[in-house]
């Protein structure tokens, strides 16, 4: 930001920014305000009355025991997405680092999931995991494994991390790919006249120093787990069976829009803000790190 | 064919910094004139101001007669070379010398001619088709220089343009440059930090210091008096020797050794006393001082001999030998100038006192 | 490869085939069931090719056979998909690309307001305020249509930030060689700083296409009209059925269909793709 005044116009610039910040006032700013003044009301389901109820939707939120669940399976969710993605591309990019003819082949079949759709990848997978005639089903059913999604909470659970775990590996693998790949080629031949093979190097070189990556994609995959996931839950299993895949986002979409109670969706949302600004702040923090290092 | 002239020019950021103070300045039609100093003088700066590239904080910039301090600097009639080039790199050769004509709104056919004719002149014409990536460091410099002639403006600015290329290149680029100004007679402002470019290239040479002018003058005449120390121990290579020497009534005492001469003109007192390294004589006979030979530097033509006078309150000198004389580490030689040579400097101010017209040499002979 | 070890490389070629193998499992899986008849699910999924060839295709496409209770045809959900992709890529350009240049070109008051407000909407994604947005969106009576479908999603930090960041990097000299040459903000942008970005905007352009195609919640939120529904929309719509026959072969016909074309742009514009990806998170 120090570059000296470069052009001067009075008008241009304001005409210039008009458009995305007239967007993001009315569709993002407002929004959040309007969320934040509802999460302090409390409206009946016809919209006919309202009242002004201070934190109420809030405390009622934290004794609303459907809530608390809903945290602890976002936070199970999560975490087994988060974990399962980054050890699957970690250990993919981890030998495609020593692949010098075919890199770009293997690349380009590893890095198209990430162009599906999350209901795209619900449904695929949903084909798969089909109590009745599911081909994960059938082999599931060789192990003695009675798999059904639709009654039973943790396989849904499984369904849905295994799906959203799916599309998120390209992701990770492209982002450790390329630091693996950045890390100087003189340590690696270095250590390797020192006598170390190729595995121990990976654990005692690269992947100490890829760690600032390791640290950032953990957070870009809470932050995919939490949000972006909505469509797979939606498509799959619609937060069931019972509330077993009910996320915190999925719950707000669920109480706001089906349920129509829209102090506790807005209550809900104020929440998710708070999470998401918390993210992006450990984010923004951390990649100023990055750049530093 | 144009006159620049810069008077009370200054720049002060918002920061409070003061790069450039009230600063006046006239340059002839056709002139090359050079700014020269050490970084964070305000020279560029002060090219960036005359380029309209950064705005004049007070005083008056004109071209040929008009104000110009609030045109663009597309509107000014002025050429730039820039240091990194600064060549559209989307662009072919003959795109980014088109460039500005197009924008000028010049018809298609004089573009033709203008861009051919100066390709020409630089020897660029197999490249007109190529990008900048594909070009040397040199081509690249050309190309920016065709940029600025097919404009045909009224002045050329020269923002460092040789500080990218390696040696030998500069000095043939330094050559083509002062060819082609010759050439063209387009009045020239060129700045750099290379002091013999600066004396090498300038008309008229414009000494800059912590956004002062030190002196302006024909490069020859700031090296034969200098205006201040400053300018002194910047224009020449190795630098001036500086002594803090001392007027007497019978001449110039260095520690106890005098240089006899009329001073009667002169204020008793502390002096600084400059002599180039290369206006010291080897001398058997009747040395001035006597100095330790402790370091030399061969340059093939020239030998420099780092020394250091003897006896107390002894002090550092360089002197500019032949080439082939023989000396060793740790002898002890004479040395001796000529009294034209000496320069003397306010020991306060630090500005030159002037003794070339009222000084006459009452002997040859040094006295120990 | 630091050391030849010919075993170990083929180690690390196995591995890879079977990550590939493991990955692409559930495609080779659909595009088998797509060439069956729904009949062939009645027990278990077939893992080898019937005898459809690309019938089932060719039907959902030429729009003579549609799913149980879709009111739209195939084709016309690809169009909208395409449509809401290509507008909202358009659009996120634009506006990224005006603001970044306001941004880092210009110095004017309430500068720093706006690079923030921007930043803002990085913490404010679709899924935390769908209530409220909803609610402005039916304001501006913006439901059912194109224009409420793209131009909330248009506005992008991310976008925005990523421009800047080139835009930084740009010599501060081109600019004033520009600027000699006679060029005001205007010609700039257009003769210099537009042709410096292509690879940025092709970068973006893949990401932005995917992130447009993909769009569910918020086409889900504001569409209610069949006319406005998008492919993957569709899809989801399919799966929802509670009573009849589910078509799997006609599921996941539908369902390649609709993950090709962003799977098309990632693989034919990969160097472009991985370039916006690993540089937009900087």
């Amino acid at each position: 930001m120090s570059s000296p005044v470069i052009f001067k116009n009075r008008y241009l610039p304001y005409a210039l920014i008009a458009p995305q910040l007239l967007i993001t006032i009315v569709f993002f700013i407002l929004p959040a305000g309007q969320a934040i003044f509802q999460s302090a009301q409390l409206e009946d389901a016809f919209g006919l009355s309202r009242e002004f109820v201070g934190l109420e939707n809030f405390i009622n939120l934290f004794n609303d025991s459907y809530y608390l669940e809903s945290f602890f399976t976002t936070l199970k969710f999560s975490v087994s997405v988060a974990v399962l993605a980054l050890v699957c591309a970690l250990i993919l990019s981890a030998f495609a680092e020593h692949i010098v003819r075919g890199a770009t082949f293997y690349r380009t079949f590893l890095i198209w999931p990430y162009a599906v759709a999350p209901v795209v990848a619900g449904s695929l997978w949903l084909f798969l995991f089909d109590p009745s005639i599911g081909v994960v089903t059938d082999m599931l059913e060789w192990f003695g494994i009675n798999w059904n999604p639709t009654l039973n909470g943790d396989h849904a659970m499984w369904m849905v991390i295994i799906t959203s775990t799916w599309k998120q590996i390209s992701y990770n693998f492209l982002f450790f790919l390329a630091a693996l790949q950045s890390v100087p080629k003189s340590l690696h031949e270095a250590a390797a006249i020192d006598g170390s093979g190729p595995i121990k190097r990976f654990i005692t070189i690269s992947f100490p120093l890829i760690s600032p990556t390791s640290f950032f994609l953990l957070v870009i995959n809470f932050v995919y787990a939490f949000f972006d996931t909505f469509a797979v839950i939606h498509a799959m299993t619609q937060g069931g069976p019972g509330n077993s895949t009910s996320t915190l986002v999925y719950k707000v979409y669920n109480d706001g829009f089906i349920g129509l109670d829209l102090g506790s969706s807005a209550a809900q949302s104020v929440i998710l803000m708070v999470l998401v600004a918390l993210l992006t702040v450990f984010q923004f923090k951390y990649v100023e790190k990055k750049v530093a290092y | 064919m144009s006159t620049v002239t810069l008077s009370n020019i200054a720049k002060a950021y918002p920061n409070g910094y003061q790069a450039v103070h009230k600063l006046n300045l006239d340059i002839q039609d056709g002139e090359m004139v050079v700014l020269v100093g050490p970084s964070g003088c305000g020279k560029s700066t002060l090219l960036r101001m005359i380029a309209g590239l950064e705005e004049i904080t007070s005083g008056e910039l004109t071209i040929d007669g008009s104000i110009v301090n609030h045109l663009e600097p597309g509107e000014r009639d002025i050429a730039m070379v820039f240091q990194n080039y600064a060549l559209y790199p989307h662009m072919t050769i003959y795109n980014n010398m088109a460039y500005g004509l197009r924008n000028r709104k010049t018809p298609k056919a004089e573009i033709h001619r203008l861009v051919t004719e100066a390709a020409e002149m630089l020897e660029l014409s197999e490249l007109l088709e190529r990008k900048p990536k594909e070009l040397s460091g040199g081509q690249k410099q050309r190309v920016a220089m065709g940029r600025a002639i097919v404009r045909e403006p009224k002045v050329f600015l020269f923002d460092e343009p040789l500080s990218n290329l390696d040696a030998k290149l500069r000095v043939q680029m330094r050559l083509q440059i002062k060819k082609l100004q010759r050439r063209l007679g387009t009045t020239s402002i060129y700045v750099t930090h290379d002091q013999v470019e600066a004396m090498t290239l300038a008309d008229k040479l414009v000494v800059l210091n912590k956004g002062n002018v030190e002196q302006v003058g024909r490069p020859i005449e700031i090296y034969d008096r200098p205006a201040s120390v400053f300018v002194a121990t910047f224009i020449g290579s190795p630098s001036m020797n500086i002594f803090d020497a001392n007027i007497i009534s019978q001449g110039v005492k260095l520690g106890n050794l005098l240089y006899k001469f009329n001073t009667q003109y002169l204020k008793i007192g502390g002096v600084k006393l400059g002599i180039r390294p290369e206006h010291l004589q080897v001398t058997k006979t009747n040395p001035w001082f006597e100095v330790e030979v402790e370091l030399i530097e061969a340059l093939g033509a020239d030998l420099l001999v780092y020394c250091r006078t003897t006896g107390e309150h002894s002090q550092n000198l360089v002197v500019r030998v032949d080439g082939h004389s023989q000396f060793k580490l740790g002898d002890v030689i004479g040395l001796t100038t000529k009294l034209e040579h000496l320069h003397l400097f306010d020991a306060t101010t630090s500005k030159r006192i002037h003794i070339e017209n009222n000084v006459q040499p009452i002997t040859e002979a040094i006295y120990a | 490869m630091v050391e030849r070890r010919p075993l170990f490389r083929i180690f690390c070629h196995v591995i890879l085939v079977l990550g590939i193998v493991s990955i692409a499992l559930p495609v080779w899986v659909a595009v088998v069931a797509t060439t069956h008849e729904n009949s062939a699910f009645s027990t278990s999924t077939p893992l080898w090719f019937g005898d459809l060839g690309f019938s089932v295709f060719r039907d959902l496409l030429s729009n003579e056979s549609t799913f149980n209770n879709s009111s739209l045809p195939i084709t016309d959900m690809l169009f909208n998909s395409m449509i809401m992709a290509l507008a909202i890529t358009v659009g996120k350009l634009s506006i990224s690309i005006m603001s970044a240049y306001a941004v880092v070109f210009f110095r004017f008051p309430g500068r720093m307001l706006a690079f923030w407000m921007i930043f803002f909407t990085l913490m404010l994604p679709v899924e935390v305020r769908i209530i409220p947005t909803f609610e402005i969106v039916t304001n501006l009576n913006m439901l059912n249509s194109f224009s409420g479908l793209t131009i909330p999603l248009i506005a992008s930090a991310t976008a925005t930030f990523l421009f800047r960041q080139f835009f930084l990097t740009v010599p501060r000299e081109l600019v004033e060689a520009a600027r000699i040459d006679g060029a005001g903000p205007i010609r700039f942008f257009f003769d210099i700083l537009l042709p410096l970005s292509r690879t940025n905007i092709a970068a973006l352009f893949v990401i932005t296409f995917i992130y447009g195609w993909n769009q569910y919640l918020w086409p889900l939120l504001i569409t209610t009209d069949a006319q406005y529904y998008t492919i993957v929309m569709g899809i989801k719509q399919m799966l929802g059925v509670t009573d009849g026959i589910i078509e799997w072969n006609k599921i996941m016909a539908t369902t390649i269909i609709a993950m090709l074309p962003p799977v098309i742009v990632v693989i034919a514009m990969q160097k472009a793709f991985v370039k916006g990806l690993v540089d937009s998170e900087k």
